[in-house]
């Protein structure tokens, strides 16, 4: 019976322009945003080819993220030149920002389009599931059958579900096989793994969307109300919410600002250069002391932030837009934990090239830096906004089941 | 020629709904196979709500509601399997074409198996012209729909059916040739309640004839008994007067 | 009969359930998005000013060999940008600050740089807020206003009185935009009294004029937006089409459109990256030094060659005399000859540069949105005006530490003929307290207007064209 009710659902969405239009949008946006994420990409790989520090060089820089086609995240950020130095690591900012024509409108990467855009799309699919049915009478016809309420609506949550997701990874996979011609573009196997995976986070996505869609259809008597309901709570839930849990988390937890900082660590460098003068014998004693001290205020202030960003990354997951572009983010090893873990590497790799003598004129060791594998990004979080995902699907279908179970089908 | 078992049986049925509003009164109604029952009565009086009832749309407040035999309201599932169902003014699928609605209803009553010349029968049986058969149902005119209506009754070819003002908004050919099929379903031993405005119709079709006046049957009369009275008076003088039960 | 049409659209407005709904988000979005800018633009300046002391501090004490062997930099900060709190625009993506060497000038880290965790979402602001959620409303609230009263038969019912179809439409508009401006309105002076009583500059210079500016043109972006509302809703017969048709369009103008003209300048006029830039600069300057050393080392052992030791050192000696202007005058052509052809890569970039920005702009200009993030952004001191106006301000600068600061230390570079190399310096003293201090000429009202002709043009083109479009297609609407 349910798959009577899902093929029926999939033949109407076949049958109407609605489902073409949207679909034919969504490939155009898939594509072009494919393309030119990659040519950002090769683009940054050929810069990479160019600053790659030379063997003996302390510098410590990653080369581009493949997977930062899909998910660009905080790559801006990851891919920067870190060097270090006796003041603490000067960070160099890519090309990245600079070249941006519009910063007022994000980076069009898969994340985004599947965040903003497929969101709406799997609304569209399902504002006017029910309230429709009930303004063509089929509604009626539909239950005068041995049908139960609940068959009839996951019939129709899974013939919208496939409807969605069929075209949706089969436009995703046309443009990777269109992506993997170019050669240099390569996912490695593991990489080609973390992108499955994001995919199935982006279905879980949009499958919410849907199940929200199929809720509010079903407490509405107009379709054209149910739509407008929904666009409201779709601009909450996609553009405003994700915000302001960090708005809000900047208010609680207040970070010491560069003068505090630059203050701090004046005092520890007059203090220490002070004593290196009147100490002679302990020199690097004190310059040891004076470096440790400044690592301990940064790794202070770090920890703030660190703060800060989990807190506000709480306060955003009221926001299922926001756990999925966590989750997304992490998987694909541009998230902000990835991105924590780095600074992190940076200052170990600084005291490396410190104890080295590197600055004295040693060879610097090579920075070494492997991403989190998948497990490790699962088990730091991952998996909590993933489930998070589950959990928004669990409580919008099970309010959507509410609904339909107590809808006046009259 | 009639059997004593009820297809259809309403057994001291009332509803109120939550705004207090009493729609059904203790109602108690029957009808056999081979039988139309048709309920007349004013918007309002409780016909839809008897129907909706017998569908499990809605609970009832008390009593039950049987189709062959089977309580509606514990197991209405069951009971769905022996009910058709036409209702008023159906949009039906616009994108779909008439076929492809009449296969759909068909599946969901449970008739699987069937080809595409048993649903050209059944659409040619309600006279619906063969050109419209793989026409998208958006274009049709509302009589066109209610034949797709009741070919999807008909498909599912069970033992009771159940029209809700089926001939409202209808032209008076298209009326008559809904009352063709009626009294041959009726002939093949459905059992068939039928709520309407249509009093003419009502006489011309109905085994029995059932009033309805806020909530309750305050008339019934066979067929027999109406080729003797007028059934417009009788109608007109129950709609003045108080209500009173039969 | 207008007035009539205008109170009851407004009213019909307000009693709908999606009102309280509308003036919750604007009474509580855009005073919270203001006033949290707000905070975030005083950490700014703390922070500018304190990175502003630090650097004069450090200029003061600076000397010419310092400046010659590298060890410290000039920095010149650009200011944050008062009306930011009103929107974002580039400000966290520009250099806080540009270091100016004798081999050009870099890019410090931006604002955003060390905090770009926190924007992985992105940003709420008061524009960001009127171009994606009010503008989204408006159309929705657009959406039905003919098509629904179709739908409900009151269409058919008004138009049987003797009241004309333009009236019925002008007093729709009136009505319905009404009833949404005032809330916005409500909400933007909350916001101001807000930023007020958190000691904003409100009242200096030309800021309430900019303010008005942003305000103006925010309300008519929502009208512009509502018009096409009401143009979809005339040239439907069904208030979901027109919602559909709605979405399909606002998430066109939004999201596609924009992404789009940028995507398309990217792809018709690809630009080389900066770092292939400065290596191709680096390269360049490297072998002209190298081509000037050996010149040098040619010509020093032409004089030299035969003199006895001790003659290159002895500032009296004939060929000393003779070596003085020769070196200076390969020095000379040389510094020119290489100003001129990093010159001329400077520009041919900025030039590919410039035509790919020129023509995504253009191309998003088809968009109303982004035509108001610009103008809007131009008008705050946050967009691509400032951006030019920094970079300007920063070439200037680099010129003018070039003839005051760069040009007075000397560097002498010579590989002989037997491939040996010899260095030299002379550097002449300079007062740096005196040197002239980086600031950036901020955009006037009037020349920001001008610049943003195209943005202006294209919000009036939208405004007007559905209008009409509105007006033609409603005037032959099937009431049935």
């Amino acid at each position: 019976m349910v798959g009577t009710i899902a093929r029926k659902e999939i033949a109407e969405n076949l049958l109407s322009y609605k489902f073409f239009v949207v679909i034919l949008l969504s490939a155009v946006l898939i594509f072009t945003s494919l393309f030119v994420m990659a040519r950002d990409y090769t683009g940054r790989v050929a810069d990479y080819q160019l600053i790659k520090p030379k063997p003996g060089e302390p510098i410590a820089v990653l080369p581009p993220n493949p997977l930062s086609v899909f998910a660009k995240g905080l790559e801006d950020s990851l891919t920067r030149s870190f060097e270090p130095n006796f003041n603490g690591i000067e960070a160099r900012t890519g090309r990245s920002s600079a070249n941006n024509v519009f910063a007022f409108f994000p980076a069009p990467d898969f994340v985004y389009i599947v965040k903003v855009v497929l969101s709406l799309v799997a609304l569209l699919f399902g504002f006017d599931l029910i309230s429709r049915e009930r303004e063509a009478g089929t509604l009626k016809l539909v239950l005068a059958n041995p049908v139960s309420r609940a068959t009839l609506l996951f019939g129709k949550w899974l013939g919208n579900m496939l409807s969605l997701g069929v075209p949706f990874f089969l436009i995703t996979g046309l443009g990777l096989v269109v992506l993997s011609l170019d050669p240099s573009f390569r996912l490695t196997a593991s990489g080609f793994g973390r992108l499955i995976l994001i995919l199935a986070v982006s279905l879980a996505y949009l499958a919410l969307f849907l199940s929200l869609g199929l809720f509010i259809s079903s407490v509405t008597r107009r379709s054209a109300s149910s739509l407008v309901v929904l666009l409201l709570i779709w601009a909450l839930l996609v553009f405003v919410l994700p915000n302001t849990g960090t708005l809000l988390a900047r208010q609680i937890v207040e970070l010491p600002s560069v003068r505090a900082m630059q203050e701090k660590r004046e005092q520890i460098w007059t203090r220490e250069i002070l004593l290196t003068y009147s100490d002679r014998g302990n020199r690097d004693a004190h310059f040891k002391t004076m470096i440790d001290e400044i690592d301990l205020l940064e790794e202070d202030y770090r920890n703030i932030f660190d703060r800060l960003v989990r807190l506000a990354k709480s306060l955003n997951r009221i926001s299922p837009s926001a756990a999925f572009v966590y989750a997304a983010t992490e998987i694909a090893g541009t998230g902000a934990g990835e991105e924590s873990r780095l600074k992190r590497e940076v200052v170990r790799y600084k005291n490396q090239v410190l104890e080295s003598g590197t600055l004295e004129g040693n060879r610097a060791p090579a920075f070494m830096y492997s991403y989190r594998s998948v497990g490790t990004v699962m088990a730091e979080g991952g998996l909590f906004d993933v489930a998070w995902l589950l959990v928004f699907n669990i409580l919008f279908f099970g309010a959507a089941y509410a609904a339909v179970v107590r809808y006046d089908v009259r | 020629m009639i059997p004593a078992n009820p297809i259809l049986k309403a057994d001291d049925l009332s509803k109120r709904y939550e705004d207090g509003v009493l729609a059904l009164d203790h109602l108690n109604l029957s009808v056999r196979a081979g039988e139309v029952y048709c309920l007349l009565g004013a918007n309002g009086a409780g016909k839809t709500t008897t129907i909706n009832l017998f569908l499990n749309f809605i609970p009832p407040t008390t009593g039950t509601c049987f189709i062959n035999g089977i309580d509606v309201t514990k197991d209405p599932l069951e009971a769905k399997k022996h009910v058709a169902f036409v209702s008023e003014n159906v949009m039906l699928y616009g994108n779909f074409t008439a076929r492809q609605n009449l296969d759909f209803f068909a599946k969901l009553g449970g008739k699987s198996g069937l080809t595409r010349n048993d649903y050209y029968r059944v659409m040619r049986r309600v006279s619906l012209q063969e050109k419209a058969f793989e026409q998208r149902v958006k274009n049709f005119s509302k009589g066109m729909r209610q034949k797709l209506g009741i070919s999807i009754a008909i498909i599912k070819d069970a033992p009771a059916i159940l029209l809700d003002e089926p001939t409202s908004g209808l032209d008076p050919k298209a009326a008559e040739e809904f009352q063709e099929i009626l009294s041959e379903l009726k002939n093949e031993g459905k059992a068939i309640l039928m709520s309407t405005h249509d009093i003419f119709r009502a006489k011309d079709i109905g085994d029995r004839v059932g009033i309805m006046k806020e909530g309750r049957l305050v008339m019934e009369r066979t067929r027999e008994e109406l080729q003797t009275g007028d059934l417009v008076k009788i109608y007109i003088d129950y709609m003045k007067s108080e209500p009173l039960a039969v | 009969m207008l007035n009539t049409i205008v109170k009851k659209e407004a009213l019909e407005t307000i009693v709908s359930y999606r009102f309280p709904l509308f003036a919750l988000i604007c009474l509580l979005l855009i005073p919270l998005g203001m006033s949290v800018n707000q905070a975030d633009y005083g950490k700014r300046v703390r922070d500018y000013q304190e990175q502003v002391r630090l650097a004069d501090a450090a200029a003061a004490a600076l000397k010419i060999q310092d400046v010659m062997a590298g060890t410290v930099a000039i920095k010149g900060f650009r200011r944050p940008a008062p009306l930011s709190v009103f929107t974002q625009g580039f400000e966290s993506t520009l250099p806080r600050y540009y270091e100016f060497t004798q081999d050009g000038f870099k890019p410090g880290e931006s604002v955003g740089g060390g905090e770009s965790i926190l924007s992985v979402q992105g940003q709420v602001d008061f524009v960001f807020l009127v171009q994606m959620v009010v503008s989204l409303i408006a159309l929705l609230f657009a959406s039905d206003m003919i098509s629904g009263e179709k739908e409900a038969g009151t269409l058919r019912a008004m138009l049987s009185n003797r009241l004309p179809r333009d009236t019925l439409l002008a007093g729709k508009i009136g009505g319905g935009f009404l009833a949404l401006w005032i809330p916005f309105l409500f909400a933007f002076l909350i916001g101001a009294a807000l930023l007020l009583l958190g000691a904003f500059p409100l009242f200096g210079g030309d800021t309430p004029a900019r303010v008005a500016t942003i305000f103006l043109a925010s309300s008519f972006f929502v009208l512009t937006y509502f018009v096409i509302g009401i143009a979809v809703s005339a040239s439907t017969a069904k208030a979901r089409t027109s919602l559909v048709a709605i979405l399909i369009l606002w998430a066109a103008f939004q999201l596609i459109i924009p992404k789009m003209s940028d995507m398309a300048a990217r792809l018709i006029h690809p630009v080389r990256t900066e770092t292939e830039i400065s290596l191709q600069k680096s390269l360049l300057v490297r072998s002209l030094d190298l081509e000037t050393a050996k010149e040098l080392g040619r010509q020093y052992d032409l004089i030299f060659g035969g003199a006895s030791p001790g003659t290159a050192d002895d500032e009296k000696s004939p060929e000393r005399k003779k070596w003085d202007p020769i070196r200076d005058g390969i020095q000379q052509r040389a510094r020119e000859q290489k100003s001129r052809q990093l010159a001329a890569i400077d520009e041919t970039y900025l030039q590919e540069k410039r035509r790919q920005l020129n023509l995504a702009l253009n191309l998003s200009l088809v968009s109303p949105s982004a035509a108001f993030a610009r103008f809007s952004a131009d008008v705050c001191g946050t967009g691509e005006l400032e951006r030019g106006k920094y970079l300007d301000a920063v070439r200037s600068h680099q010129n003018t530490l070039e003839t005051e600061l760069f040009s007075k230390v000397k560097r002498t570079l010579m590989i002989h003929g037997g491939g040996g190399t010899s260095m030299s310096f002379t550097a002449m003293p300079v007062d740096t307290s005196k040197l002239p201090k980086f600031a950036i000429t901020p955009a006037s009202l009037a020349e920001t207007f001008k610049a943003d002709g195209r943005s202006i043009f294209s919000l009036a083109f939208w405004l007007i064209v559905p209008f009409g479009f509105a007006y033609f297609k409603f005037v032959k609407y099937d009431v049935r």
